[in-house]
């Protein structure tokens, strides 16, 4: 059960998060290739090892945060708020 | 030609490349133990009760590999048919769930709605009162367990005896690509040539797409699943309750077998979380109060594929000669001899098996996704 | 001896002096002692044997003294309450106690079944996959599942229950022990919180019993001083009788606590689960004695040495009369002299070891204990319970024995070394490694959260374990799965030579007990058998739980009506008391119909439909999402949601919209209209209120955080009591409030804000059931106060009360779009008749690309179209055009008889639908077949005239 540390709240228990996918997608415009616009739809990167990703505190405050986090040991690197750049990180193996 | 991926649906592709198309030089790379993966952490539910006519013509046949696999490998799967019974827990989802069963019957394949009398009949010990009342259901009569081990194993010892070459403890660490073409990969053993590079790999999918320079629309997730202490028997069907997120069966050991949603975040820990495995449980002592006695034995996770439409990608990719069998999500196991099969006619002839056609990654692109979420859903 | 059963001694013990206990195993009517477990209290009554091996049906005896047990698991109580698979070493004897053995027919101590011992060649591990093949496997399934199973399910629901706690601590010792103690006083500085948790009903672990002495003074006293001061330290918590079972990601522990037997009978719980969450956590587990390995190693009388030493020390329990000692390292020396002071007869002690340190040999001289070095275990006899031991001198290298002693026993206490219990640790996802040296495990590295507590033993040196003579078959590695040392060998031939591969062949390691007492010696095997070092093989992965852990306590109180919450309308009682059938829609429990006495479903949905049709109907439309958008862009906002153009929306005017997932298919629909310029009201479908409300908030904070707005939903706040019917307004009129309702000041899709009896009001004129409707918004509370007056108002007119099934029949019958029903997770606004709506949109929505998608514009896509028939159609009956090659061309959505007409009608997606309209299709459901002709819906006043009158 993942601690989470909500940038507003501190450090809750997961079940009062909901998880929202991929951090730092960008939405193509209206004039996208059909290519480009499924890959903004479906692709991921789906990394071993650190994921930026989104987070919302659901039964808590009602904020979305970003959250670096490693999807092998789910250590929680980074929280940062909701479009706030991607933070520096040491490298985690 | 290489398998990478010593699963279920790597060895049989090694199996059927070897033995349907004589294929002498075929090698199946596993970074760790043959069935170390999905194949030896799914709950063993084998069925073929879907909605599209082209998944059903897929799974089905699965199915129909799995009633004579036994035989063709010579070594005993124990597929037990017993019946699967899937249970609508409102009048809506009845509607829903006869929608579904009509289909499958459409798609040639057996299913017959149940009325909750029958269901107690199938399931003595099942609650039809709960918090969601079960107000129906439909079982597919064909449906059932069988033993992943043994499928594993029959296709590891079908494949070596006609020719292939198993090699466990070699992970690929990359590929030797030039004019987009495969030429080889290299290995934590050593580099090994090949034409033609079969990706078979689950939960690794992304991380071996990204070494041969594409992305895949899939999110590697823990499912979890969980075993009692073995009992006598106590429950002849599988039962799935896709409202309330549980299966439940009874494995020939004894065991009591509970499987339930993935946990929904990122994760190559093939460990599930606390909050799912609760929740899974409590859906279970819905259905069966009385299995609240029984104790959890063992419990684990394995690393899903799961794509945007729960339907696998299979066929070609961007890079010649290279083939890609992966999104099996929640589903893998029961697709293992008809998965291996379609990808073994698929890499001989550069083109996907017709039962596969539509299973190709450029699906995503024109939006032509086989979205099977109901049937899908929960169970495998 | 004493009277307190044949094998109890007098004089030794700490239940020395404890008040006798009736209790009752298969059947037999015994005595044991308060304080005892079942396992001692068996021992002392010199039941030896206590169950029958899994395959070869070979009988078995207590072997452990804790949750290590292999052999003598019971079946405990009876009926609802029984529990099957209890460890008799861990069960507490208590007045009334029954227990009774599952195995051995015709009964355990005498079993037929044990034919399979004799024939035991024909079955070696993994003789299933080579046979049963023809003619199928559900041949012998029946059979073979029968003989595995192990224990019986209750027959009934949990009467009792069971309580989760959640805690937060900053260090979590787990261990009660010497170790565990001395941890947690340096972890309880006053501030810290410090939780100790120990599986036994007091600290102190074997210091407690085991007659050894700390900083001077007994064992026993010195836990109890430490125990005591431990507990006057503030922010410090213990808990006995809790084990901890599983460590989960990340830094949080589970523990599984056992009430005692006669407070859960007074209606406390049976047991509590706690969810620790911890910043720090010692692990200070103790170990787990391994067995030496050979042949027929399994007899009832076989006992791990320092259970023998607590049975005696703790219980007062000899494990025999006639004892021999085997062992290949230090501990077993101790035991060896204990029994002998006791008064048993201590035959001789075996060690495996060349070299024994000279410490252990003047003890064992000390006590007039032949010594054998350089020995062990080659064979035992005794048909249903030891009587011989044979034991082999080993040769200079190891591999074979040179001479072999017999002795005449009905005792042989074993030990092959201590592994230390690190299963959270390596849980946590700790790193193992196998001592070829010592036999046991030891953590490779440091773990950030956590650590192993100061003092906890160091593995020590110890000699051979397995044997290097004899049988193969005969040498048990797994007790209860029946595995021996041939079938690990038989593994390796096979091909399946990893230590994974080994066991999910064998089966070693994969019962209840989880490899406790075997993980060791199938690494010795294995290494053995590969010629490699055991301390290369790696290992299987430790799994939670520890011990195994009760369902129901992992569920605790999400049970029955407690699993998920429903949602009432605010009239909730009123529909109840009123024959509201109750059902649920999602969270929410709703009316689907109000039966009359005598009146079959079908019978009072059909009533109510023609009642609103014919006079007027009231319902229940609280559930309905409402959600408002406050701020200067909120209409800019909302527009990018809706397939409609909203910026040419008119204060008071109600559009009906759609709302899209960014995949292009439809998510919701529902209504919006503009409060103010700065104020957007929408309505979302009842189920998808919640989740249109988080849609909105994650575009507003995710993507357009710029744009000046705020959501509030407001679902809850307002009562919807929705009047339908020729003679709404008639109704509606004579009730006090400021709005005209006249359908000059107040058409067809639009909506008036003013006061209605007093309350506040939102009415809205929007119709799902293709009459003039009125959906009256009150706040909540005051919603029953107005149902009740139109009830009344209403009665000379006709008015009655209708249901969500009527309501569904007469959307039908308009043709209305039903979210969820008609549409499904692939369905795109074209497919229902909206396409031109969405493309004629210049301004970007959620969505919108998506509909350019070359699968979303083929023709011959599924569209919904209307069907009618002479036959009753059902819902989820597919339907194929004629000539069609396909396996199936579409299936019914929606299906029920017109009210006015009774005439079957239904909605469908049909493959390219608007192309066949005017065609007939055939309609498959099931094994039946009919026919139906396609037709454009709606099936009733297709000019609207009723909804606009």
């Amino acid at each position: 059960m993942l601690q989470i540390p909500c940038p507003y709240c501190g450090v809750r228990d997961e079940p009062e998060f909901t998880f929202g996918g991929p951090a730092h997608v960008t939405r193509p415009p209206l004039s996208s290739s059909d290519a480009e616009w499924a890959s903004y739809l479906f692709d991921r990167t789906n990394p071993k090892g650190v994921h930026h990703e989104r987070w919302l505190h659901a039964y808590g405050c009602g904020r979305w945060f970003n959250v670096a986090r490693n999807t092998i040991s789910h250590e929680i690197l980074a929280v940062y708020r909701m479009g706030v750049q991607k933070p520096e990180l040491e490298s985690h193996e | 030609m290489i398998v990478i991926g010593g699963g279920g649906h790597g060895l049989a592709t090694a199996y059927y490349l070897a033995k349907k198309h004589h294929v002498r030089d075929v090698a199946v790379l596993e970074r760790g133990w043959i069935g170390g993966g999905n194949s030896g952490r799914n709950t063993q539910v084998t069925r073929s009760n879907y909605f599209y006519p082209v998944s059903s013509s897929f799974y089905d046949h699965s199915l129909t590999l799995y009633e004579g696999l036994s035989r063709e490998l010579n070594f005993n799967v124990m597929l037990s048919q017993r019946g699967l019974v899937s249970l609508a827990h409102s009048e809506h989802e009845l509607e829903i769930m006869r929608r579904w069963a009509n289909a499958i019957r459409m798609n040639g394949v057996d299913s017959e709605m149940l009325t909750p009398a029958q269901i107690k009949k199938l399931a003595p010990r099942i609650n039809l009162r709960s918090r969601y009342p079960v107000v129906g259901g439909f079982i597919q009569p064909r449906a059932g367990i069988s033993r992943h081990d043994a499928v594993v194993w029959g296709f590891a010892r079908g494949a070596s005896a006609h020719g292939a070459d198993i090699i466990q403890g070699c992970e690929v660490l990359g590929f030797d690509i030039t004019g987009n073409r495969v030429r080889g990969v290299r290995t934590s053993r050593g580099a090994i040539a090949a034409d033609r590079v079969v990706m078979s790999v689950a939960g690794h999918s992304s991380v071996l797409a990204g070494m041969a320079g594409f992305s895949l629309p899939i999110t590697t997730m823990a499912l979890q699943a969980m075993v009692t202490e073995p009992l006598k028997p106590l429950l002849d069907v599988v039962m799935i309750s896709a409202t309330i997120h549980a299966y439940v069966s009874q494995s020939d050991r004894g065991e009591i077998v509970i499987g339930g949603g993935a946990d929904v975040y990122n994760s190559y820990a093939q460990r599930g979380a606390l909050p799912t495995m609760r929740s899974t449980l409590a859906a279970v002592l819905q259905l069966f109060p009385s299995f609240s006695r029984l104790r959890l034995m063992r419990q684990w996770a394995g690393m899903v594929d799961v794509t945007p439409d729960t339907t696998p990608i299979m066929g070609l990719t961007p890079v010649e000669g290279l083939y890609i069998n992966c999104g099996w999500g929640t589903g893998g196991y029961k697709a293992i001899p008809a998965g291996g099969e379609t990808m073994a006619y698929t890499v001989i002839h550069n083109r996907p098996h017709p039962l596969i056609e539509r299973f190709g990654m450029e699906r995503f692109a024109r939006g032509a996704l086989i979205d099977e979420g109901a049937a899908a859903g929960v169970a495998h | 001896m004493s009277e307190r059963g044949p094998f109890r001694l007098s004089g030794s013990g700490v239940l020395d002096r404890a008040p006798p206990i009736c209790f009752c195993f298969n059947g037999r009517r015994l005595q044991g002692l308060a304080g005892d477990t079942l396992a001692s209290a068996l021992l002392a009554n010199g039941v030896r044997i206590v169950g029958r091996s899994f395959k070869y049906h070979r009988p078995r005896g207590v072997f452990s003294c804790g949750v290590e047990e292999p052999n003598a698991l019971v079946q405990l109580g009876s009926g609802a309450r029984t529990i099957p698979s209890s460890r008799s070493t861990l069960v507490e004897l208590h007045e009334g106690l029954e227990a009774f053995v599952p195995s051995g027919w015709p009964r355990l101590g005498f079993d037929l079944l044990r034919v399979l011992d004799f024939t035991a060649p024909l079955w070696p591990a993994g003789f299933y996959n080579k046979t049963f093949i023809w003619p199928s496997w559900h041949a012998y399934e029946g059979f073979v599942r029968r003989m595995a199973g192990f224990g019986n399910a209750p027959d009934g629901p949990d009467p009792d229950r069971y309580d989760t706690r959640n805690v937060h601590c900053d260090v979590l010792v787990v261990g009660g022990g010497v170790a565990g103690l001395m941890a947690a006083i340096g972890a309880a500085d006053g501030v810290s919180r410090v939780i100790l948790v120990d599986q036994g009903l007091r600290l102190g672990g074997r210091a407690a019993w085991d007659g050894s002495v700390i900083d001077g003074i007994p064992g026993t006293l010195w836990a109890r001083i430490t125990s005591e001061r431990l507990a006057r330290i503030p922010n410090v918590q213990i808990l006995t009788r809790t084990v901890a079972v599983s460590y989960h990601d990340r830094n949080v522990v589970a523990l599984l606590e056992t009430l005692p037997f006669e407070e859960a009978r007074r209606g406390a719980p049976r047991e509590r689960y706690w969810i620790v969450r911890a910043n720090r956590i010692v692990l200070a587990a103790g170990a787990i004695e391994q067995p030496l390995v050979f042949c027929n190693n399994d007899r009832p009388g076989i006992v791990l040495a320092g259970a023998a030493h607590e049975y005696l020390r703790r219980y007062a329990v000899g494990v025999g009369r006639r004892v021999v000692v085997a062992t290949n390292n230090d501990s077993a020396y101790k035991v060896a002299r204990a029994l002998k002071e006791a008064g048993i007869q201590v035959l001789a002690l075996t060690d495996s070891r060349r070299d024994v340190p000279q410490a252990c040999v003047d003890e064992l001289h000390a006590a007039s204990i032949p010594l054998l070095s350089r020995s062990i275990p080659v064979d035992t006899g005794g048909f249903s319970a030891l009587s011989s031991v044979a034991v082999g001198r080993l040769s200079g290298d190891g591999n074979t024995v040179e001479s072999v002693r017999q002795f005449s026993c009905d005792a042989l206490a074993i030990s092959g070394g201590w592994n230390p219990s690190l299963h959270l640790y390596a849980q946590a996802g700790g790193h193992l490694t196998y001592s070829d040296r010592c036999g046991v495990f030891a953590p490779v590295e440091d773990h950030p959260v956590v650590t192993l507590a100061e003092g906890s033993a160091s593995p020590q040196t110890a000699g051979p374990r397995v044997s290097p003579a004899g049988n193969r078959r005969r040498q048990w590695v797994d007790f209860r799965h029946d595995v021996t040392v041939a079938d690990i060998e038989l593994s390796l031939r096979e091909n399946f030579s990893s230590v994974e591969h080994v066991k999910r062949y064998t089966t070693t390691g994969m019962s209840v007990d989880q490899g406790k007492t075997s993980h060791c010696a199938t690494l010795d095997v294995i290494g053995r058998a590969r010629g490699v070092k055991s301390s290369a093989l790696g290992y299987t992965t430790l799994r939670p739980p520890f011990v195994p852990v009760t369902l129901g306590a992992i569920v605790g109180r999400s049970v029955g009506e407690r699993f998920a919450p429903s949602r009432r309308l605010p009239m909730h009682d009123w529909h109840a008391a009123n024959g509201g059938v109750m059902e649920d829609f999602g969270e929410w429990k709703r009316p689907a119909v109000y039966l009359r006495d005598g009146e079959t479903r079908h019978d009072g949905v059909m009533r109510e439909a023609r009642s609103v049709r014919s006079a007027a109907g009231l319902f229940d439309g609280s559930s309905l999402g409402k959600i408002e958008v406050h701020g200067p862009d909120a209409l800019e906002f909302v527009n990018r949601f809706y397939i409609n153009n909203l910026k040419t929306l008119i204060p008071g005017r109600v559009r009906y919209g759609l709302m899209l997932r960014e995949s292009g298919v439809l998510f919701d629909d529902g209504t919006i209209v503009l409060l103010a310029p700065d104020r957007v009201l929408l309505t979302t479908t009842s189920g998808n209120a919640g989740r249109v409300a988080s849609w909105l908030e994650e575009w507003h904070q995710c993507e357009w955080p710029h744009l000046r707005i705020a959501v509030v939903p407001v679902t809850d706040q307002w009562a919807v009591v929705s009047l339908a019917g020729p003679r709404a307004r008639d109704i509606l009129s004579t009730l006090d409030s400021n709005i005209d309702y006249s359908n000059v000041a107040f058409p067809h899709l639009t909506m008036r804000e003013g006061r209605l009896l007093g309350h506040p009001a939102r009415v809205y004129r929007v119709s799902f059931t293709g009459e003039l409707t009125y959906e009256i918004c009150v706040p909540a509370e005051a919603g029953q106060a107005v149902w009740d007056r139109l009830l009344s108002a209403g009665k000379p007119h006709g008015l009655q009360p209708f249901g969500i099934d009527a309501l569904m029949l007469m959307r039908l019958e308009k043709g209305f779009l039903h979210i969820g029903s008609d549409t499904d997770g692939t369905t795109v606004p074209d497919d229902v008749g909206w396409g031109k709506v969405a493309s004629n949109k210049i301004a970007d929505f959620i969505g919108k690309r998506s509909l350019m998608l070359p699968e979303h514009v083929r023709s011959d896509r599924f569209q919904l179209i209307g069907l009618v028939s002479t036959e009753d159609i059902v819902v989820g009956s597919h339907l194929r055009t004629s000539g069609s090659k396909e396996a199936t061309d579409g299936w019914v959505t929606s299906a029920g008889r017109s009210v006015l007409t009774a005439e079957p009608i239904a909605l469908a997606m049909l493959r390219a639908g608007r192309q066949h309209v005017g065609s007939h299709v055939s309609v498959h459901d099931m094994d039946r077949v009919t026919s139906a002709k396609v037709v454009n819906p709606p099936f009733l006043d297709p000019a609207g005239e009723r909804m606009n009158a």
